[in-house]
């Protein structure tokens, strides 16, 4: 009776495991993220493993290679290499979903070839996250011409806008043990990524769109004039110091309505309160609302969903990467001709 | 709790564990049966209070309906389906009440031009179901198919056993009480079976279904949005979605039965290699089918030839087919109507009847005139199609909807081109469904083609391990995010 147990029982582990060796095979391809690490430059919250592969097949289908510092360009970064367009921002410009030539910095790069573009855009570094290490990245890579944040919100209570970039944090984001046990193995890690999805969904929380940030259910005062325009103000300042100007790049979400028409989820006066203030404070300014409208109208394009997950939600697909770039070089392009007293070089 | 919860998987452990633990420890055979039905009748009630406690005392009322009526009918005697008809009555009414209600209360104050009424009434859990189950017990009791159930225990676990609670499949009083009077036992067999059974169900919905529904709830939703052949994909792919989340159900429920000692008769059977109306409605959903023909349709076209049998005979000779149309037509809208609340139901169920009516005539007249039967594939395709435009009331919230998206399939007009990957899989996958049933009817060089059941060896290790590996690839490929099981609903 025993030996039998016994048997069983080494059936059932010797199949657990083989099965499992398997998935995780599968996984290589379809869900291969790299390993992450701490970021010893306060650059970012966490780095990808350096000229590490990754592939991603839950939404989108794309693989690539992170460069030496383990983020998402096509070539390396040597200490003092020149850096005209810095990159900074979410998932959405990480671009794990769509081959690495089809993200907004690559199409930055092809579009501006004499200036070299940068991108540390990475998952879970939403608006307030970028600001927080803003600091240390102007320091390390000294963008000559632009620094571009990239951002789905822009609604925070009042005090986060009053000390965000007063904090200069450069320590990441404690994920839990659970997670840096798991991230040994890839499909440990998919499976940790379902159950946020499921704990997500039963919280009933919209599980698609990137990074997930929603308005803090703070009752407190949110987006008044007065703290965005110190915010800005104290933006400005450092930017100058850095001898870089900076664009706030804001994508809001969209959905399709009943009768056909897109609805995006913008507030429309918040917004251009925002605009007003960054102009006024020499801060330059994308909303990308318009654009994603008039594409839809003309083209019947999305800028976010693929055909392996969502209609319209989740991260830029390629129309989305493609619109965004337009609209950033538009953007440069106008603060370049409104500055062009002090420039004796264009843009391109 | 079903399913489609984490949470459930600990407690079906649990409750397998104490059906093991009781069979093992407890030797004398009359009260292991007896610890083992109150176990799993704590289960079913614990299943439903997860919904709502006060769905229990619902559930329990019914329960006692359905008992003290069936020691009724038995004692009756010539009055028996009298006393039938008042019970079936009673439920049918409970059940009308908890889910028509409100639907009808609004209809006719929009008919009177007053303002509608919020009040919804929240239905418990599984209650079409159980009613339906209910009812058919009451009707083969009244018809001297088999005596009452004395016992309160096997009658409840017939009509709340939790594995076929939420969506099925529907069990008859002659098949499932037998099985429930017995001890039965737990065994390595069919726990394999079971296992490998609730595996694929597992697959099936969390994969195929549960992705397909993302695309689809959007495409329906705003059908103008979408181009012509992003709208034909998600037409196509509308029933085979509701196949891989109903079927996988199904064999979910079915797997867990099985694992517990129980056989629950199967679902589905390929309903997709049909060439009418008729033989769909007999591989779709076959217990609901059986249940509506044993208990509606056979005793309705009974009463319709009775009605017939006073005409003269000429009457008779041209409207033959008459008492089984009418019958069909009734049948097939109470099928609509009881799948949801809504007038796009009762038209999805009134197509289905006019469509099958079309069918017998049409064949009668295809032998009256000896015509030899064509070629199978393109009646296959054109069933099919036929389906799944039907299918589109059952999907739409209102028949307007439903006929803005035919309108949406026919006018041409640019829109989002969104060839679904998850559509495509599905559609791909059903042809694998078919392909191997047919490699399996040559084999065994069987008449009739039927859907392959899985029959992996889990005594080995490489069965074993394509067994892990499915469920660790149904975790790995499946959609967590917002997800329900559409039958779930009725």
């Amino acid at each position: 009776m025993m030996g039998r147990i016994v048997k069983v029982t080494g059936k059932i582990c010797l199949s657990g495991i083989l099965a499992f060796l398997a998935l995780t095979l599968f996984c290589m391809a379809y869900y291969h993220l790299p390993a992450r690490l701490e970021d010893p430059d306060g650059v970012t919250d966490f780095r990808w493993a350096g000229h590490a592969f990754y592939s991603r097949g839950t939404e989108g289908f794309a693989a690539g290679r992170t460069n030496n510092e383990g983020y998402i360009n096509e070539s390396d970064y040597l200490p003092g290499d020149p850096v005209d367009v810095l990159v900074i921002g979410s998932s959405h410009m990480e671009a794990l979903q769509v081959p690495e030539k089809e993200s907004t910095a690559a199409i930055l790069r092809k579009r501006l070839p004499d200036l070299a573009v940068y991108n540390v855009g990475l998952s879970n570094h939403d608006f307030l996250t970028c600001m927080r290490h803003l600091p240390a990245a102007l320091n390390k890579y000294h963008p000559a011409r632009f620094t571009i944040i990239e951002t789905v919100n822009l609604i925070f209570p009042d005090y986060e806008f009053e000390s965000i970039l007063r904090r200069n944090e450069t320590g990441g984001t404690e994920r839990s043990r659970v997670y840096e046990l798991v991230q040994k193995n890839h499909y440990l890690r998919l499976l940790y990524s379902q159950l946020e999805s499921y704990r997500k969904s039963q919280a009933g929380a919209q599980g698609d769109n990137a990074d997930n940030i929603s308005d803090s259910p703070d009752a407190a005062p949110k987006n008044s004039a007065e703290a965005v325009g110190r915010f800005l103000s104290q933006l400005h300042d450092l930017a100058q110091a850095a001898g870089t100007k900076i664009i706030i790049a804001y994508h809001p979400k969209a959905s399709i309505n009943a009768d056909g028409s897109l609805q995006v989820w913008s507030d429309v006066s918040t917004m251009r309160q925002f605009d007003e203030l960054c102009h006024q404070h020499g801060i330059g300014f994308l909303d990308l609302s318009d654009r994603i409208q008039t594409e839809y109208q003309q083209r019947n394009v999305l800028p976010y969903g693929f055909i392996n997950s969502a209609v319209g939600s989740g991260h830029f697909n390629a129309e989305g990467h493609r619109m965004f770039a337009d609209e950033l070089l538009r953007i440069m392009e106008e603060m370049e001709r409104a500055d062009s007293a002090e420039r004796s070089e264009p843009l391109r | 709790m079903s399913f489609n919860d984490l949470g459930f998987y600990p407690f079906l452990l649990l409750i397998l564990l104490g059906l093991f633990g009781v069979q093992v420890l407890i030797k004398k055979e009359q009260t292991a049966l007896l610890i083992r039905k109150i176990l799993l009748l704590f289960s079913s009630f614990a299943v439903i209070w997860c919904y709502r406690p006060s769905f229990c005392l619902s559930t329990a009322a019914v329960i006692l309906i359905t008992y003290v009526g069936g020691r009724l009918i038995e004692r009756a005697g010539t009055g028996r389906m009298r006393i039938a008809g008042l019970f079936v009555t009673a439920l049918v009414l409970w059940l009308g009440y908890f889910k028509y209600f409100s639907f009808l209360l609004n209809t006719f104050c929009t008919l009177i031009g007053q303002p509608g009424t919020l009040i919804r009434i929240a239905a418990p859990i599984g209650i079409s179901f159980y009613i339906f189950t209910a009812v058919g017990y009451l009707l083969d009791v009244a018809w001297e198919k088999y005596p009452a159930e004395r016992n309160l225990l096997n009658l409840s676990l017939m009509l709340v056993f939790f594995p076929k609670l939420l969506c099925g499949p529907l069990v008859r009083g002659d098949e499932f009480l037998p099985q429930l009077r017995e001890n039965r036992r737990m065994s390595a067999d069919r726990f394999m079976s079971g296992i490998q059974l609730f595996a694929f169900g597992f697959f099936k919905k969390v994969v195929l279904a549960n992705h397909m529904a993302r695309f689809l709830d959007s495409v329906f939703f705003a059908p103008s949005a979408f181009s012509m052949s992003t709208l034909w994909l998600a037409m196509l792919s509308n029933m085979p979605a509701l196949y891989f989340d109903f079927s996988g159900y199904s064999d979910m429920a079915i797997g867990v039965s099985r694992m517990m000692g129980y056989d629950l008769r199967s679902n589905f059977n390929l309903p997709f290699i049909t060439t009418n109306i008729s033989d769909f409605w007999s591989r779709w959903h076959i217990t609901l089918t059986d249940w509506l023909q044993s208990y509606l349709f056979n005793p309705l076209a009974v009463r319709f030839r009775r009605m017939m049998a006073g005409k003269p005979k000429a009457f008779r000779k041209k409207y033959k087919l008459l008492p089984e149309c009418a019958a069909a037509v009734i049948t097939f809208f109470v099928s609509g109507v009881w799948h949801g609340v809504g007038f796009n139901f009762a038209i999805f169920g009134l197509l289905h009847g006019i469509f099958y009516v079309i069918q017998k005539v049409y064949g009668q007249a295809r032998k009256a005139k000896g015509k030899a039967s064509g070629l199978r594939f393109v009646p296959v395709l054109a069933s099919f199609l036929l389906i799944n435009l039907i299918q589109v009331f059952f999907r739409t919230e209102t028949p307007g909807e439903a006929v803005r998206f035919y309108q949406a399939l026919i006018v041409p007009h640019a829109g989002v081109f969104f060839p679904s990957f998850w559509c495509l899989i599905g559609l791909a996958a059903l042809c694998g469904e078919i392909i191997l049933a047919r490699m399996e009817q040559r084999k065994q060089g069987s008449a009739e083609l039927n859907a392959v059941q899985p029959r992996l060896n889990l005594r080995t290790v490489p069965g074993m391990t394509a067994l892990l590996f499915l469920i660790g690839l149904a975790l790995a490929l499946g959609y967590f995010g917002e997800s329900y099981f559409v039958y779930e609903q009725f």
